[in-house]
């Protein structure tokens, strides 16, 4: 906090604007990405198949850039941000998808359906109504545990005989709730669970008249774009609480134990959706994609009408984490990944730090999930497992440790490399064709050989190529 | 006996049967532990290439039509063979050149190695994406698959087979550990690597033969896994591999003790969630990791393992 301080005290350099051209990196490549999809097309694919591409290409950008915050510039190591990602795509994805216009009544009378299919008001009330649920369910529970804690003072395995015992009582509780038709009333663990759900209907339900003159007070064309806001920043924050809820326990582990309780994380939470039946459960969610794209009652063909917003995310998430990393707080984050006690001599908070970069990254992790949904118009636990994970590391891990840059651009050519070895017919002579296919269908086997090489050329030629840190400070008096 | 006794008991023995799986495993995982500080995440592939050993050797290389315990113990011994094998290179290709490197590197470099086995697993040269039938090896099962019953308890031949192995498979490790020279060099290793090689104790073989034992309990396991569930597949090392870990961490990781309790405890957990929670099977999964963040957060050291002090 000290060294923020000091840096906001100090005169603002002139040409302080120049510094954005170190950012441009990014948006370089997603002008291009622009570029190039504009001008392709195939004529064996169906609809602008590169456009879509290049979406994933940018949504990838966004995940492997905060990735890198997070194992590369923090050096913790998370296994678990398809799970964060899961988070922001279900949560953007649930909040549109109860506006969608099969959940009403289609023989009732509203003034415009399509004022319906997008209703950023309440998509704004659902979200606020998931938070005060969230609230105060953690509240609950977290006081509980404090309470639980203080009874040590009196014995010290009383807790964990405390919380055992809480644990049988839940279940005991469930389960008799599950066995008869109605809740008996002795089941207030099972009681609590419905009231909240009751409360968040209820917060829904009571909210209707202001989120409909919330989205009443822009005009019509603002609807879809307003709503499209509201899901991304909703399912971004979405997952900077739970990750805020994730680190809170798990920050204090180190290294590879980080990585296990992370992975951990995300299987937990991937679980926790697939038992969810308004999250639809484990056949999965189709969302409805009217909310933010033209619907074809509008009689527009924009098929990909939600490609500005993926490219400009995935600018912005570079340009804000370039310049996290570079700011006070980077380096403070940068200063614990080191050398975490003499930080912690220095003044700077080791925890605190860490939570701002696991927290940020999950953010933009949650955001780049509220992007996917609302491209894919489906999703599924599937889509959020280990693997995908591990693809975003290996994304991190080729593009080099602690660079951004390397990060985006590992991110794109992870995911074109395939697609173009798929169309290898368009690219390639007739002979490589072949060749071409059997290198895009074994092409995780070839990503595992190039993290292992790399992994270990790495350790034998050490400083050759790919640095582990750009900026090494020197020791004062060494050349 | 009372129902709900004779449904406690009936998932206490699916419990032991899993969690034999599971501690199998974990065995692996905690040695290499012990020894490296390297959490080995291919250990769960090498056991699914021991299932998927145990499949070809029966189907495609012995053609055991009949199903007879030499059979059986012919593939044991033959997936044993291929996992030491396999093991021992993992190790000398992978790990060895990253031994002084920080723990982040060796990790990613076990993710990796972990993908190229699932994934060249998948590939049509190898296995294939689709799941194998695995064949009968045990005598008696298919007229009979229950050994014995005690009331309505049902004891299946697989599951007192999976124990039985797994029971020797243990002693047999107790017995090279405690025993043998080379186990008073592993635990020598375990106790202080640097040390351990001023002593003349020759660290790389130590490390070797260690993979090459973690590589053949998980063969064993694979095999057993393959009697028990019909179906192997070129993922199926994933999940196991995972709560076989959480196994070793459950019981503190390094103690090899520790990952057979630890393993068994997690087996019956499991068995006790599906059986007992409301839609239990869907928490499954879930509650192993849950066991995991508790364990963590609780008592990071597990309940069999000395805590670490870091130094300065």
């Amino acid at each position: 906090m000290e060294l923020m301080m000091q840096t906001d005290s100090l005169p603002r350099a002139r040409f302080w604007w120049l510094s954005f051209i170190h950012n441009l990196w990014v948006p370089i490549i997603v002008v291009g990405l622009i570029c190039i999809s504009r001008h392709f097309e195939f004529a064996d694919r169906p609809g602008p198949y590169v456009m879509h591409v290049a979406m994933i290409a940018a949504i990838n950008i966004i995940l492997a850039v905060s990735l890198q915050l997070i194992n590369g510039v923090s050096g913790q190591f998370s296994l678990g941000h398809a799970g964060f990602m899961a988070v922001g795509a279900y949560l953007a994805g649930y909040a549109t998808y109860i506006f969608a216009p099969w959940n009403f009544d289609p023989n009732a009378d509203y003034p415009d359906p399509r004022q319906l299919f997008a209703n950023p008001g309440g998509t704004l009330a659902c979200f606020v109504a998931l938070a005060v649920v969230a609230v105060i369910a953690c509240g609950l529970i977290a006081g509980l545990f404090l309470l639980i804690r203080q009874t040590r003072k009196i014995f010290s395995a009383l807790p964990l005989i405390l919380i055992s015992l809480l644990i049988a009582w839940v279940v005991i509780d469930a389960r008799a709730a599950a066995d008869s038709q109605t809740v008996p009333a002795g089941c207030i663990w099972s009681r609590g669970a419905i009231g909240l759900v009751n409360l968040y209907g209820g917060i829904l339900q009571h909210s209707q008249p202001a989120s409909l003159w919330l989205s009443a007070l822009l005009p019509d064309s603002w609807h879809k774009p307003a709503t499209l806001i509201v899901a991304i920043m909703g399912g971004g924050i979405a997952a900077a609480a739970a990750a805020l809820i994730v680190g809170i326990p798990t920050l204090r582990l180190r290294g590879d134990y980080l990585a296990i309780a992370t992975l951990g994380f995300a299987e937990i939470i991937r679980n926790i959706i697939v038992t969810i039946p308004a999250l639809g459960a484990a056949t999965g969610l189709s969302v409805n994609v009217y909310a933010t794209k033209p619907s074809p009652a509008d009689h527009i063909f924009e098929a990909f009408y939600i490609s500005p917003w993926i490219f400009g995310a995935a600018a912005v998430t570079y340009i804000l984490v370039r310049r996290l990393a570079r700011s006070s707080i980077g380096k403070a984050i940068r200063t614990v990944r080191d050398d975490e006690i003499a930080a912690a001599a220095m003044g700077i908070d080791p925890t605190h730090h860490r939570v701002i970069a696991f927290v940020t990254g999950a953010f933009f992790a949650g955001v780049a999930g509220a992007l996917y949904v609302h491209l894919d118009g489906y999703l599924n636990t599937n889509s959020f497992s280990f693997m995908r994970s591990i693809e975003i590391v290996v994304m991190v891990t080729l593009g080099g440790m602690e660079s951004l840059a390397g990060a985006a651009i590992a991110a794109v050519a992870l995911t074109t490399i395939p697609e173009l070895l798929d169309n290898a017919g368009h690219f390639f002579p007739a002979a490589l064709t072949s060749q071409a296919h059997w290198l895009a269908d074994n092409r995780f086997v070839v990503y595992a050989l190039l993290v292992l090489l790399i992994m270990i050329a790495r350790a034998k030629l050490k400083g050759a190529f790919w640095k582990s840190s750009r900026r090494t400070p020197r020791p004062i008096g060494q050349k | 006996m009372t129902q709900p006794l004779q449904q406690f008991l009936q998932q206490l023995i699916n419990g032991l049967s899993i969690g034999a799986i599971y501690a199998l495993i974990a065995v692996g995982y905690t040695m290499v532990y012990g020894v490296l500080r390297l959490i080995n995440f291919a250990h769960g592939d090498v056991y699914m290439i021991g299932a998927m050993t145990g499949f070809y050797a029966s189907t495609r290389w012995f053609h055991l039509d009949q199903p007879s315990w030499l059979g059986f113990f012919l593939v044991l011994i033959c997936s044993m063979l291929v996992c030491g094998t396999l093991g021992y290179f993992i190790e000398m290709f992978a790990y060895r050149p990253l031994r002084n490197q920080p723990r982040i590197v060796s990790l990613i470099t076990a993710i990796a190695v972990s993908m190229l086995l699932e994934f060249g697993g998948q590939a049509k040269w190898m296995f294939g994406p689709d799941p194998k039938a695995f064949p009968d090896l045990i005598p008696g099962v298919e007229i009979s698959p229950d050994l014995l019953h005690v009331g309505q308890i049902v004891i299946g031949k697989v599951d007192t087979l999976i124990f039985a192995v797994t029971l020797v498979m243990m002693f047999g490790l107790r017995y090279v550990v405690r025993e043998t020279k080379m186990g008073l060099a592993l635990r020598a290793v375990s106790y202080r690597f640097d040390t351990a090689s001023l002593m003349g104790v020759n660290v790389n073989r130590v490390i070797s033969f260690t993979f090459v034992l973690g590589s053949v309990m998980a063969a064993t396991a694979g095999v057993l896994v393959g009697l028990r569930s019909p179906k192997v597949d070129p993922l199926m090392g994933l999940l196991p591999g995972l709560k076989a870990f959480i196994a070793a961490v459950l019981g503190g990781i390094g103690d090899i003790g520790g990952a057979v309790a630890g393993g068994l405890l997690l087996g019956i957990t499991e068995a006790m969630v599906v059986s007992y929670f409301p839609r239990g099977s869907q928490y499954r999964d879930g509650v192993a990791f849950f066991v995991l963040i508790a364990i963590l957060v609780v008592k990071p050291s597990g309940l069999f393992g000395r805590a670490a002090i870091d130094k300065v």
